[in-house]
Order: C-alpha cells, then structure tokens, then sequence
C-alpha cells in the first residue's frame, strides 16, 4: 500500500478509536446503585418467583414495568420485615412514596421495544436478553444491545426486519 | 444526530416517563406506582369524553391522555353533532391547554389601572380581594354589580344566572359577536317559531346557501360539513345540488356547484327572485297555493329586479328558482353575512320563505325544530338556562356600557373568549367605560385585551381540566345531552368560575348561599342528573347521555300561511365618493371571532382561500383591483370613517366587484406573542351599527376606501398566486 | 401478515377546511415554524390543502381542494436516490418509510418528490415549555437536518395490529385509520387495505372517478383521488 493509503488507514482507525472511547454503546458497566438492595438471586433462584410474576406488563405492554410497591407487600408485610432494607421497604410504603429505582438495562434511542411480542407471541425467554439476571445480587446489563445482535435473533426467527418495525 | 451524551432525566412520581427523541437518554430512574390502578395496562392509553369549547358548536371529544398528559384530541364517535370527527379549532385544544402563557396564578393588578401589569398572588389574597369586593357592593348597592361574559353553557350558566339574581343584582350580560338574534326573530316571523332549527343538509336535493360558510364557521361547522358529506355521497343515486349566493367565494362556497356573487345586503332580494319565480310559474304545490303572497306583492319582485340590485342576472335567478322547484325537498339556508345587516331579518325572512313555499318544514331534507331542552323540562322556567343564549347581548351590552359610563357599577365580574375590548366597535369606548368601574375582576385563561384592563384575574382551568355539561345549540333533535369532565388533572393553580361563585356565595351567606348549595360545582353537576335516573358514571364515560330518541318537533304555526317579508335595505357607512368600497368582513375558519389566535397550530393553518399565515388580508376582485391601481400583495390602509389598518392585498378571482373583504381574528394587541401584532384589528373599522329590528350589531354596514401604502414585509402565502401549478397538469 | 394499505380522498366531498392538517400536525409532533420560515417555504405540515383556481363556464371562478399528503408509490422517486438508504419501501405494510436515524440530510429525496410532499428539519425546531407535554410519544422527535413526511400515521397502524394481536382477531376495515381521515368531517379521507376485497378503498378503487396525481410520471401512488363533480344544469 502507499504512504498515503497507510497513513490514511491509520487515521481512520485512530477516529475510530477515539470514537468509540467518546461514544460508547451500552456497555456493562459497573452495577448501578439501588436505593434498596434488591436481589434478583434470592427471589427468582431460590424462591423460584416467576418473572411475570413482577414484572407484570411484561406480557401486555410495551414496557415490562417494575412492580409497584403494593407488589412488595404483598409478602414483605411479614416475610423478613425485620431486616434492615425490608424497613426501607415498608418506609416508602409508609409515606406512600415509590421507591426511585435506577435503569439498569437501556435500549438505544429511537427505538420501540414492544415486551408483550416477545413475551407473548415470541415466545422468548427473558434471561436471552436479561442473561444472568436470576443470579443477581444487584441487578446488571450483560447483555449489549446492538442492532446486529438484534438482527440476528429476527432472521433467525424469520421475524420482521423491517427498519420501520422498531425504528418508527 | 449532535450530542449523544444525554442528560438525567428524574421520572414522573407514578409513571415511567416515555421514550422521548430528540437528544436526549432514556431516563436514569424508573418510578412505578405505589398502587397500580385497576384494568391499566402500563403504556396504553385512557380515552376520555368531554365536549369541545373552541366555537359555541359543543361537539363531543374523546381526548387520549397518555401517562397524565392529554395527547390527541378527537370527536366523539357517539355524539350526534359530530359522529367522531373534529375540526381544525377543536385539534387546536391541546395548545389551548399546554400554553406557555396560560396564567397559572391569581394575578393583582401593578401598574395604572387598565395597564394589564400584573404581579402573581396567592388565591388566599385573591379570594380576600375578591370577597371584600363582593360583600361591600352587596351591603351598599347590589344592584352594581355586572357580570360580562361570553353566553355560558349548561348548569354553569344556571349557576351564575342564579349568583346574580340572589347577590341581587339584574346585570348579567352575556355578549357574542355571532349571536343568533336576526336568526331568532327571522324564524319567528317567518315559521312562528323563536328558536333555531336543524337543517337536514344530509337529506336535502337542493340546497341554496345565502352567505351562509356553514362548512368553516358558524354555529355547527363540523356538523354541518358531515351532513355535507352524506348528502353528497350517502344516496347511491343522488348527489345533491349546493347553489351558494354570497359576496365571496368562500370555503364553503367552493363545495358549491354554482356559486352567484351579490353585493353584500342584499341576500334578501335574490331570494325573493326566487321566490317570485317560484309562485309565478307555481313551481311547487305550496308556490302554487301562494296567491295572497304575489298580490301582497311579490309579483313586484321580479328576477330582472332582483339581479339589478344583486349583480346576478336574471336568467340565473329563473334557472335556480326552476331548479330548486324541481329537485325537493330542496333547503334554504341564511348566514351571518346575511344576517349581520341593516336589514338582517328581511334578508332571512326572505330566505325562509323559500323553505316554506318548497314545503320542508317538519319534513326531511327541509327545515324543523326540536325541543332541544325536552330531558330538562322539570327544571321549568330554569330549564332554558341551559342551554347556551343564542343572541348576541348587544343591545344588553350597549346598555352596560351606558351604564359603566355613567358610573352606575361598582364591581365588574368578567369571563370567556369573546373579548369585548376586541370584538366590539370602536366608537362604544368600552375599555375607557369599563376603567369608570372601580373594581374589575376577570375569571380568565389568559390575557386578552379584556382582561389585560382587570384590576384582579383568578385563572380558570381550560375546557379539557373542567367539570361541565352542555346542550349543542345544533346537530341534534334534543336526544343529546354532553357531559364534560377533566381529561387531565388540572396542572395550573386555577379555580374554575362555577366554583368561585359557589364558594363565594356561601361565604356571602344568605340567599346567595341558598341559592348554590352544593359544594362544588361537580358536586351540582352530580345531583342535578342523579334525579334523572341514568348511570352518571357511564354517561360520563360515553361522554353525554344519547338517548337516539329525538323529541318531538315543535309546532311551527305559520307555516302554512306564508307572509310577505317587509323589504329593507342594508345601510353603509361613509361617503361612497371617499369610501368606494362595501367592507364585507368574516369570522375566519382557524380564528373564529379572534380567540384561536394565540395557537400557533392555527396561526399555520394555511386560510382556505387565501392560504395565508400568520396574518390578515385584504380581498378585492380584479376589476376593483385595477380601478384603484392595485396589485397582488400591495400593501394598503384600509379606512372607514371609524377606523383604519393596514393589509396586503388579495386579489381574489371570485368575489363582487366593488366589495373589500376582510378575515376576522387577527390584530390583537395583547393576547400573547403567537397573536399580538399581526396585522390591523377590522373589528376596529366598524361601526356600532345594529340590524334595524332586532339591535343586533349589522358588521356587514361600512363601507372602505383602499390606499396604497408602502409596508414591510410580504403576506406569507402557501400557494403563490402567480407560481402555482394548474390543475390541469396534476391531473 | 402483509397489507397494501391506500388512502382514498374524495374531492368530491373534501370542503377544505384543513381539520386534516390540524389533526396530523397533533398526531405527528410537527413543529411550527413560524410566520419567517414559513415565508420560505418550509412549513411542516405533512398533508397539505393545496387550493387551486380554475376559469369555468360562465366565466365563474372555482375553487378546488387538493388534500395532498404523502402519495407513497410503489415506484417512488424518493427512494432510489437516497445514498444511506434512509427511505425504502416497506414490505410489511406498502407503504414508504422514512427512517429518521438514518437520514444524513442530502435532501434528494425532497427535491425528487414531484409531489413536493416532504419537509425538511432547517432547525431544531423548540417547543416552549409546556407545549412540548403534548408531543405524541409513540413516534420520534425530530431533529434537525433529516428529512420527514406522511407516514400513513405508521404509528396508528402498528397500534392498530398490535390490538387486533392482542383481542386475537383480524383488523377491522377502517379500524386503523390515520390523523386525517380519522378526522375528516364530510369523510373524504379513506384508508384500508387494498389487498382485502371487501374493505372500502378497494371499492373505490373501482370508482370511474378515480385518479391519480400526475399519473404519467408513474409513480403509482397508494394515495389515489375520486374527481370532483359538478351538478348538472347551471
């Protein structure tokens, strides 16, 4: 290759590079801190609650939703309500004050992600996209969302790939 | 795509706020209820009934409010007046509600009296001021305190009917430009009946418009333009014929399949052509049985009579007559331009005098009156409180001014959309006889040219946050009762006006608190329809009680006996040697009276005819446009002997030599950035001329002159009058 | 399942009052630009009431209503000059897509419209506080430098199926329905799907008014109009 074609590779990378560090994609970065120390671990792995269980719009609407506080309490009214972030709960359940939970999974921007038809109709497990999620102590993203690792579950599904079905 | 980087956004306190564009992240926090509400799906939305205030037409609306916030606003498919659909104004609500400049807190004047300089105070301190005023004028003089407000609808207007009377004082005034008076009286003379009718456009074969835009403004123009629709397409085999007789070619006028250009006033005399015609060659059984009428003088007027003062020929007046005659039921309609006259109820007696010699009256496809109050009538003498005061109120208005003059109120009560300061003529001086009031209080959304001269303004939520209820004026044969309710929780400080009063007349005690017992103006609301036996619940959610029963028609007694109306003719003002020009001036479709005019969405409505935005015009015709030397967009000063603005040209291709045309609505000085200073106010050129037998106020009784001026900038238009494409080669 | 969904305006019944115009404006979060931009040109508005007047007989002057939004053709111009791809057709539903995250703003596509249908975003257009409550948030929020038109309410059209997929049936005919024919007073504005039979545009179809806007270029537009008559006699 020539000087020129080398160097303007080389600059092309380095843009690149420079790119990716200024704007990176979702990444996993480290676990969010929650205002209460919820683990997905002993409520899914060892007492086996469904995710739908919860997250209850899951199956109906577009956003999966976090269960409301009223959720909680269904049980925590008595199950552990002496530990310390049990109190925490039944404190905003109190004040009737929802609890401010972090995002933790994020989407791109322009993006519609309609939860029902994967849940519903797709049929598709929700650790695919949530992987490890059930073994969590505190909730985190594993898993990148990248267009083409969304492609790739639509085509292999024979599934729209149509720009205008996510991107309206 | 600029700044990836987004910013935190803190979630609502009971939703997960939506994907929103733009550049921004989705939010960092996700709040979910505290207790879910019941059959709520996360991210679907709640459809809410309600009934639209933009124009006095009170169609029915479901509006979409998604996580809190109104989204879409779109006619109620149940409601009889518009069956689902909607028109430009009524869309427009959601701006109304979401403005920027909607006043969010009592307001207590700042500066010199009528200098609309306001500083925000708590309602504690509003209400103090408000209450000390009432008390004082009540002890002393009860009898001086007047309300002004535009006519109110359903039990709102019952509970301020009832305020005034127990606080004591007669002065309740409620003022609309396009009231119906000259329509009332008309009808009276002409049918026996004070009322307004239904017209079943949806039925007719004939119809014939006298300067009548009933398909953009007016009293029902959604209802209207559907029963438009069915007429034309409804019948597989029959299309329907739209003659328009006016002095422009307006939107409505378009749809016509033959429109006939007559100088403004003169309405009257075209349809008594007609009618001439009619009896002369006994084109229908009740022509042919219309002998008193022709020796009592109908015979005199002829089509050849008819056209000199119209400008149509006479060959066209023969043409329609014998058209209409042959293709019943045919129906007659007059307008505000007809109306709004010297002699206004000539004009319209004469147009109804067509429906009765074509013998629609009661009958499909013509002309009837329900009792559009039939479900109320227990109410007895109240009932009519109801629904909304069809006339004007000018002659009430003119007297109150009078009054405020002579100093004869202490205490002003102020409210709605129809702006006196703006709206009425120049010469009545009414914003320097409303300042001899001493204290001026405004129940308002926002500050108009009216309210900006307050001395106190308590903010009222907007329709779509209000309890209310209301009986559509037209669309319905009095099977229709519609319910309003917030379709969001209100997010502004305000207090709706039926509260005020309540609360106001229980802390007055006595019979003003006798009078509005309840708690609340919701709280009246529900009592009054728990005694009609329906699910209040559910005629909420349906948003109106419709019954699909319509009452029954009330009796029109001279129908059969077809009178002769006295022919007048319309006046003008001004020296036609220096004032060459008729001024015809009209509500606009985006703008209505002028209180559409601080929505942008509306201000870039391009105007059907002109397809102008965001400013007025005005609109001569090429002839008159070449006899003052003008050219498309040439700026002018339009002057009347009141009054005088400036406006670009229109050279409209289809309106009566001899005639300027203006819209309405445009001109504001106050009123918010998206409506100040866009053009001249015509209110402003007219006189306080009123239409001779009913007083209400004749608009269409000046005439302009047009001069040439040099102004800046141009009149933005969609369709340029010289580039646009011909239709032919879009085709 | 595929559709081919068509819109159907009868000029015979269209009055132009603009409620259309009102009612996308609210539905598609179109900005208003104000009385400057707009004397440039560069109004918004996806459909737009184009009026034209013609000399008739008589020598009367009448005016006609055009209600034009986006035509989507099936061999559209737009979409074969678009260097990143950003407009196609979509095959699901037949109509033309606009992907805004695509768009780099080369604004061929708007200069190749013979229908002049799109707009282009000049500026970010700002919404004042609290106006921007409003805003439809089942669609995007456009931003400066891409490109926008008529989507046939998209948006509508998957709530629509995503209804239907819910109750466990098939769409209604004109259950989906965009802003503007929902709205329409007289019912000018149709739309359905052209590959049921039964539905109302495919009668329509078959209507002898039935034409199409500049048919000879074609472009074989979806948005397809019904002549406007004339009453007999004068």
């Amino acid at each position: 290759m020539t000087r020129n074609a080398i160097a303007s590779l080389l600059a092309l990378v380095a843009l690149a590079l420079a790119l990716a560090v200024l704007f990176p994609t979702h990444s996993a970065a480290a676990p969010p801190e929650q205002p209460i120390r919820y683990s997905h671990k002993v409520h899914v792995t060892d007492y086996k609650l469904d995710c739908r269980f919860c997250h209850v719009y899951a199956a109906k609407s577009a956003s999966a939703g976090i269960p409301s506080l009223a959720k909680c309490m269904m049980c925590h009214r008595t199950i552990a309500a002496e530990r310390p972030e049990i109190r925490k709960l039944a404190q905003y359940w109190k004040e009737k004050k929802p609890i401010p939970w972090v995002r933790v999974t994020e989407l791109q921007e322009y993006t519609y992600f309609p939860h029902f038809r994967m849940v519903s109709y797709g049929k598709v497990p929700c650790l695919t996209c949530h992987p490890g999620i059930d073994r969590d102590d505190i909730a985190v993203q594993r898993q990148e969302f990248g267009m083409g690792w969304c492609l790739t579950c639509h085509r292999g599904r024979g599934v729209s790939i149509d720009c205008w079905t996510c991107h309206i | 795509m600029l700044n990836r980087r987004g910013f935190l956004k803190v979630g609502g306190a009971t939703a997960f706020a939506a994907l929103f564009g733009g550049c921004e992240r989705l939010p960092k926090t996700l709040v979910p209820f505290v207790v879910p509400p019941e059959n709520y799906a996360l991210g679907e939305s709640l459809w809410y009934a309600s009934v639209c205030r933009q124009c006095p037409a009170g169609c029915g609306i479901v509006v979409r409010n998604s996580e809190g916030r109104a989204k879409k606003i779109e006619g109620n498919p149940l409601h009889p007046v518009n069956r689902g659909k909607l028109c430009a104004r009524g869309q427009a609500g959601l701006q109304a509600l979401y403005h920027p400049e909607r006043l969010g807190k009592p307001l207590k004047l700042d500066g010199p009296r009528g200098s609309g300089k306001f500083r925000e105070i708590p309602w504690e301190e509003a209400l103090r001021l408000l209450m000390t005023g009432l008390a004082s004028v009540r002890e002393e003089a009860p009898g001086s305190l007047l309300m002004l407000s535009e006519p109110m609808r359903g039990h709102r207007n019952l509970v301020s009917a009832r305020f005034m009377k127990a606080f004591g004082s007669p002065h309740r005034v409620a003022w609309d430009p396009f009231g119906q008076d000259v329509h009332l009286a008309a009808n009276e003379a002409a049918y026996g009946v004070r009322d307004l009718p239904e017209y079943d456009i949806a039925g007719t074969r004939y119809l014939l418009s006298f300067s009548g835009d009933f398909l953009e403004t007016g009293l029902s123009p959604v209802h209207f333009g559907h029963a438009y629709g069915r007429m034309r397409a409804a019948r597989p085999t029959v299309r329907g014929k739209f003659v328009h007789f006016g002095p422009r070619l307006s939107m409505t006028a378009a749809s016509a399949d033959a429109f006939l250009p007559v100088a403004p006033g003169t309405e009257g005399f075209a349809a008594l052509g007609i009618a001439h015609v009619m009896v002369r060659e006994k084109l229908t059984p009740e022509a042919a049985g219309a002998v008193g009428l022709w020796n009592a003088g109908l015979k005199e007027f002829t089509p050849e009579a008819a056209g000199e003062r119209t400008g149509i020929s006479a060959a066209d007046i023969e043409v329609v007559a014998r058209e209409f005659g042959a293709n019943q039921p045919g129906l007659a309609m007059a307008g505000d331009a007809a109306a709004s006259c010297a002699n206004g109820v000539f004009n319209l007696s004469a147009v109804g005098l067509l429906n009765l010699l074509a013998g629609n009256v009661g009958k499909p496809g013509g002309i009837s009156f329900p009792d559009r109050l039939a479900a109320f009538r227990k109410y007895g003498a109240e009932a009519k409180l109801l629904l909304p005061a069809a006339e004007s109120g000018y002659p009430a208005v003119r007297d109150a001014v009078e009054r405020m003059g002579k100093g004869a109120f202490r205490m002003a009560l102020l409210s709605g959309a129809t702006n006196p300061a703006f709206t009425l003529p120049p010469s009545l001086n009414f914003e320097e006889a409303l300042l001899k009031v001493p204290t001026i209080v405004s129940f308002a959304s926002f500050l108009d040219e009216t309210t900006s001269l307050s001395d106190l303004v308590l903010p009222v939520p907007t329709f779509l946050e209000e309890w209310g209820d209301d009986i559509a004026p037209a669309g319905h044969g009095g099977d229709a009762i519609t319910l309003g309710q917030p379709v969001v929780t209100p997010f502004r400080d305000t207090r709706s006006m039926p509260d005020v009063l309540i609360a106001a007349a229980r802390e007055l005690g006595g019979p003003a608190a006798a009078a509005l017992p309840w708690g609340s103006f919701r709280e009246c609301l529900d009592k009054a329809y728990a005694g009609m036996g329906i699910d209040l619940e559910e005629a909420r959610r349906n948003g109106g009680i419709f019954s699909g029963k319509a009452g029954a028609s009330r009796p029109t007694p001279k129908a059969g006996s077809p009178a002769l109306p006295k022919a007048a003719e319309a006046a003008f003002a001004g020296d036609p040697a220096r004032y060459p020009l008729v001024l015809h001036v009209y509500p606009s479709i985006a703008l209505s009276d002028g209180r559409g005019a601080n929505l942008p969405w509306l201000q870039e409505l391009p105007d059907p005819i002109a397809t102008a935005v965001w400013r007025n015009w005005v609109e001569v015709g090429p002839k008159t446009a070449a006899a003052l030397a003008l050219s498309d967009g040439d700026g002018v000063t339009v002057s009347s002997p009141f009054g005088s603005l400036q406006a670009f040209v229109f050279v409209h291709p289809a309106i009566a030599e001899g005639v300027a045309a203006m819209p309405l609505g445009q001109g504001h000085t106050r009123y918010g950035k998206y409506a100040a200073d866009r053009g001249g106010n015509p209110y402003a050129l007219l006189p306080a001329s009123v239409e001779s037998a009913t007083k209400a106020p004749a608009r269409q009784s000046t005439r302009v002159s047009l001069v040439k001026t040099r102004m800046k900038g141009a009149l933005v238009r969609t369709v340029h009058p010289e580039g646009q494409w011909l239709y032919e080669n879009i085709l | 399942m595929k559709r081919r969904w068509a819109m159907v305006i009868d000029m015979d019944l269209c009055t132009g009052c603009g409620a259309c115009v009102a009612a996308c404006v609210a539905e598609n979060n179109t900005p208003t630009v104000g009385e400057s931009e707009a004397g440039k040109g560069r109004l918004m508005q996806w459909i737009r009431v184009v009026r034209y007047f013609r000399k008739e007989e008589h020598d009367e002057t009448r005016a006609i209503y055009v209600a034009t939004p986006c035509m989507h053709c099936e061999k559209a111009p737009c979409e074969i000059v678009c260097p990143v791809y950003a407009t196609y057709h979509d095959e699901d539903d037949h109509v033309n897509a606009m992907v805004y995250n695509r768009c780099i703003g080369t604004r061929y596509c708007g200069n190749n419209c013979p229908y002049s249908v799109r707009v282009f975003n000049w500026w970010d257009y700002k919404r004042e506080k609290p106006l921007d409550e409003q805003l439809n948030p089942d669609l995007t929020v456009r931003s400066r430098g891409v490109m926008e038109k008529c989507s046939y309410c998209i948006q509508r059209i998957r709530r629509g199926k995503e209804t239907a997929l819910k109750e466990d049936r098939p769409i209604r005919d004109g259950e989906v329905l965009p802003a503007c024919a929902q709205t329409c007073p007289p019912g000018a504005i149709r739309f359905g799907d052209l590959d049921d039979p039964e539905s109302a545009v495919s009668r329509m179809m078959k209507d002898p008014r039935r034409f199409r806007l500049m048919e000879h270029l074609g472009t074989e537009p979806s948005t397809v109009y019904l002549k406007k008559m004339r009453g007999p006699g004068r």
